[in-house]
């Protein structure tokens, strides 16, 4: 037997079809001040990541003034790694490429790339790369197709592509596509929308969209929207605000952000605002935090809200931030 | 946080929450502190073990914790008895099944558990393959596991066929399991391979994959799944390349263009070459573009004179053409129009098209608005004969859109793909008879987007009034209209002017007429066209205006302006 379509019924709630605005920010900017507070505690393996998710929110809905700008590049700085070149993602943690990533992102975001030695992040990412084009996360050898895209983008941001063998990484992320057009964690791996948005990201960067079969690829993307508006990730799963970052970040660069149904999408994610607290949550009803509600704000911009700024398709910063940086990458316009 | 309702409570209720959180707060920096305190005096001793052990227990996502502990054994394994290390590992593998009760999605609890047995005297596959088996019954979809399960299988050399029943009995447990339905196209092209089929697979078991396929579909036809899975199996488009046209002007300017059937890039391993009679190949520059249209102005053709033009592109793509001594153009078209607008469906013999086509009919009797059916029928009739099929074909999109219009923005691309395939390929057989066709109408079709706009490259008079083209990316596909001369757009439902247009420097006419364009500054765009004479504006929001005929006058003084 088959399995009924999961998905979610969105709350009668007029109070949450508008944006609340003001209400995120003081979520975001009440969330990096306490600090005993548990689930701060138990993900400070997350940290630079954390802080990261909270200051592109912040910067998507112009309060970013908000922030404590010193105490977070301090914080932030503490956590590079002078052995290594990596960031930690805490201070007393391993420092690891997730993190370096949005390490990085939030220099760039604070126009602060001066604070650091980019010539030993350099160094990091490239030692990271395989014989086979792939990425180890660290010195413990775990391969994922997200380290590639994690090591592709910081090496853009930095403007520093030449140190790792491209031609390498875009047959490592080749060898991850599936049947259904989609790519998974390694070899192997089922496709997933997450790993999906890293593959295609990192074939942007490195100018290869070539090696996708688009309308396939578009095809599973836009099969992600569920009868709620709301995207998931795989076939037969619930709907959650983080995919309408990763399918329509993807849809976007391949040219077909059109396939699916907008308004509805719209609707999801506002359905997942807490009109209490502020911030989003995966679906309604849930508890809310920062890596969704910058993600429901980042859909948001996708989907053309002009309350919220234009956001980078493939780095997930403020376009205008991107633009200082004038790069250089692929989107598919046909 | 993924899944975590938020639960209404008291006051009393919340205060005692807090308290037992404030607590272990307390509980978990203590641990952390004295760990990490630990860690920079260089301690590795089983005390410290046991101590990480409680805090990830209680938090198995802390990554560094596992480090160390993994620094910790690689310090005491050595020093141990055989009997000594096996029950070390032992432990560390108990500590790790229990983290992954809880948290079955925990990156580094899996990471870890691979790095034990790697480094076990004695790793246990067979144990392990059984753990995965659990852990997949427990949740059938987790990739984490079945990542797991992949390197287990591996590891203990348990043959492909194997877990190609296991894949069957999941799917036969679940229709909707798309993890075991991914796992079976990696399995069959190993197991079943063959030189002589377009994908690689026997024939034979490519048969029992559509019967699997089939039995899903009629045990629940919206199961997805075996539909992506169908659709690999017909074939999902590695197609070789080939040229559609090659225009080749030797006035007002020197000008070639290549048409290709699908994007190409000209990189130095596999350049694009043009020949030019007796002169030196010469490679169309690597520019990094990724596109369907190649054109060039850079290239000098001896005036009055018979000239004969090559391209090559890699393994066997070549065109060898003439331009006459004393005509201007000429334009190569491929013998084969019918390859150059197939659809996709590249695996499948006319043999199984059809089978498959009576199985879709079938179906569609019992579930005649279930989508995956209608979509698959649809495009078994476009792999089969396009033209011939193309009422059917347009009625299946219409009904698409009404059973699964979250949707209708996909369906209505493939729809206008459809029908610009139809009537180019007709129009391409007609300028093929007389090479004074230049014009082309693809008015009143209601057409979403533009497709294979790099084989009108020779068109000069282009209608597009009547459809629905309304943003800047529908119309991407005008860059490649070299030639045009003439262009309506009239009555489609355009806000802005694509920056497109600005590329159409032959441009003379152009029709607007009917859109919803607010912004006079939209016409700026425009000013890169120095032939443009008519510009017809007529109907559209921006004529209210009161400024409107002086702006445009004054950026574009010498052209007839209908407004």
């Amino acid at each position: 037997m088959g399995t009924p379509v999961k998905d979610v019924e969105l709350p009668d709630r007029p109070e949450l079809q508008e944006l609340l605005l003001e209400k995120h920010a003081s979520y975001i900017e009440t969330f990096e001040k306490n600090k005993d507070d548990l689930d701060y505690c138990m993900t400070e393996f997350l940290r630079v990541s954390g802080i990261y998710w909270c200051l592109t929110a912040m910067d998507l809905i112009g309060q970013l003034d908000r922030m404590n700008k010193t105490e977070i590049l301090d914080y932030v700085m503490s956590c590079f790694d002078k052995d290594t070149g990596g960031f930690r993602p805490a201070v007393n943690h391993d420092p690891h490429l997730l993190y370096t990533l949005s390490a990085v992102q939030i220099l760039i975001l604070y126009d602060s790339v001066s604070l650091i030695d980019k010539d030993r992040i350099v160094s990091f990412v490239s030692k990271l790369q395989q014989p086979d084009g792939s990425f180890v996360g660290d010195r413990w050898g775990e391969v994922d197709t997200r380290f590639s895209f994690c090591a592709l983008a910081t090496l853009s941001l930095l403007g520093r592509l030449d140190a790792v063998d491209i031609e390498k990484s875009v047959q490592f992320i080749s060898s991850c596509m599936n049947f259904d057009g989609g790519f998974g964690v390694i070899p192997g791996s089922e496709s997933h929308a997450g790993q999906v948005y890293c593959c295609v990201g990192s074939l942007a960067i490195c100018k290869r969209l070539d090696v996708i079969n688009a309308d396939q690829l578009g095809w599973w993307l836009c099969e992600r929207q569920l009868p709620s508006g709301g995207l998931n990730g795989r076939p037969e799963k619930l709907p959650d605000v983080c995919y309408s970052w990763w399918v329509l970040a993807s849809l976007s660069i391949i040219g077909r952000i059109h396939w699916i149904d907008k308004e509805r999408l719209t609707q999801f994610i506002m359905a997942t605002q807490d009109d209490e607290t502020g911030g989003f949550s995966d679906r309604p009803g849930d508890m809310v935090d920062p890596f969704h509600t910058l993600f429901g704000l980042a859909g948001l911009s996708l989907l053309g809200n002009r309350q919220i700024k234009g956001v980078n398709l493939i780095f997930c910063l403020p376009q205008n931030v991107i633009e200082r940086l004038e790069l250089d990458y692929e989107l598919l316009k046909e | 946080m993924h899944g975590r309702l938020k639960v209404r409570s008291t006051a009393e209720q919340e205060e005692a929450r807090r308290r037992e959180k404030e607590k272990k707060v307390l509980w978990y920096r203590e641990k952390n502190e004295s760990i990490f305190a630990k860690r920079a005096a260089g301690e590795k001793d089983r005390d410290t073990l046991k101590l990480t052990e409680e805090v990830l227990l209680e938090n198995s996502d802390v990554g560094t914790l596992w480090s160390y502990r993994r620094e910790i054994l690689t310090e005491l394994l050595p020093t141990c008895s055989q009997e000594d290390s096996e029950t070390m590992c032992k432990t560390e593998l108990n500590i790790l099944e229990r983290c992954l009760r809880v948290n079955p999605k925990a990156y580094c609890v899996w990471l870890h558990r691979r790095w034990v047995l790697e480094h076990s005297p004695a790793p246990q596959w067979a144990h392990e393959k059984q753990l995965c088996d659990l852990f997949l019954n427990h949740d059938e979809r987790n990739f984490h596991c079945w990542d797991y399960r992949r390197y287990v299988i591996r590891k203990a050399g348990i043959p492909p066929s194997d877990e190609f029943k296991y894949s069957f009995d999941k799917i036969a447990t679940n229709f909707s399991n798309h993890s075991a339905w991914h796992y079976r196209s990696k399995l069959l092209p190993l197991l079943h391979p063959s030189h002589s089929s377009s994908n690689g697979i026997d024939e034979n078991a490519m048969k029992k994959e559509y019967e699997l396929a089939q039995n899903a579909f009629y045990t629940d036809p919206s199961d997805q799944s075996a539909w992506f899975y169908h659709k690999w199996l017909l074939g999902r488009g590695t197609r070789g390349t080939m040229i559609g046209c090659v225009l080749v002007r030797r006035d007002p300017a020197p000008f070639i263009a290549v048409s290709f059937n699908q994007n190409v890039k000209s990189t130095e391993e596999e350049p694009i070459i043009v020949t030019l009679g007796d002169a030196l190949p010469k490679p169309v520059t690597d520019s990094g573009r990724f596109e369907s249209l190649w054109w060039s102005c850079d290239l000098v053709f001896p005036k009055d004179e018979e000239v004969t033009v090559r391209i090559e592109k890699g393994d066997g793509v070549l065109v060898e053409m003439s331009l006459d001594k004393g005509s201007n153009s000429s334009l190569w078209l491929t013998p084969d129009l019918d390859l150059l607008f197939s659809t996709y469906l590249t695996a499948a013999t006319s043999e199984v098209l059809d089978s498959e086509l009576v199985m879709c009919r079938e179906l569609l009797q019992l579930e005649p608005d279930n989508k995956w059916c209608l979509l698959t029928t649809l495009q078994l009739l476009e792999a089969i004969d396009y033209d011939k099929h193309h009422k059917e074909i347009i009625d299946l999109y219409d009904k698409l859109v009404k059973c699964d219009p979250l949707r209708r923005g996909y369906y209505n691309d493939l729809r206008s793909r459809h029908l610009i395939a139809v009537k180019l390929r007709r129009r391409l057989e007609e300028r093929r008879e007389s090479p004074d066709i230049n014009s082309f109408d693809l008015s009143q079709l209601n057409l979403s987007r533009l497709y294979f706009t790099q084989h009108m490259v020779f068109i000069e008079d282009l209608l597009l009034n009547g459809n629905k083209l309304n943003s800047t990316h529908s119309l991407e596909g005008l860059k490649n209209l070299k030639s045009l001369q003439s262009l309506s757009l009239a009555d489609n439902q355009l806000i802005t002017l694509p920056k497109t247009l600005g590329g159409l420097t032959n441009l003379k006419s152009l029709s607007l007429e009917n859109n919803d364009i607010k912004e006079l500054e939209d016409f700026d765009t425009l000013r890169s066209l120095p032939e443009l004479k008519e510009l017809n504006i007529r109907g559209n929001p921006v004529c209210q205006l009161s400024d409107c005929e002086p702006f445009v006058k004054k950026m574009l003084p010498n052209i007839k302006l209908i407004h």
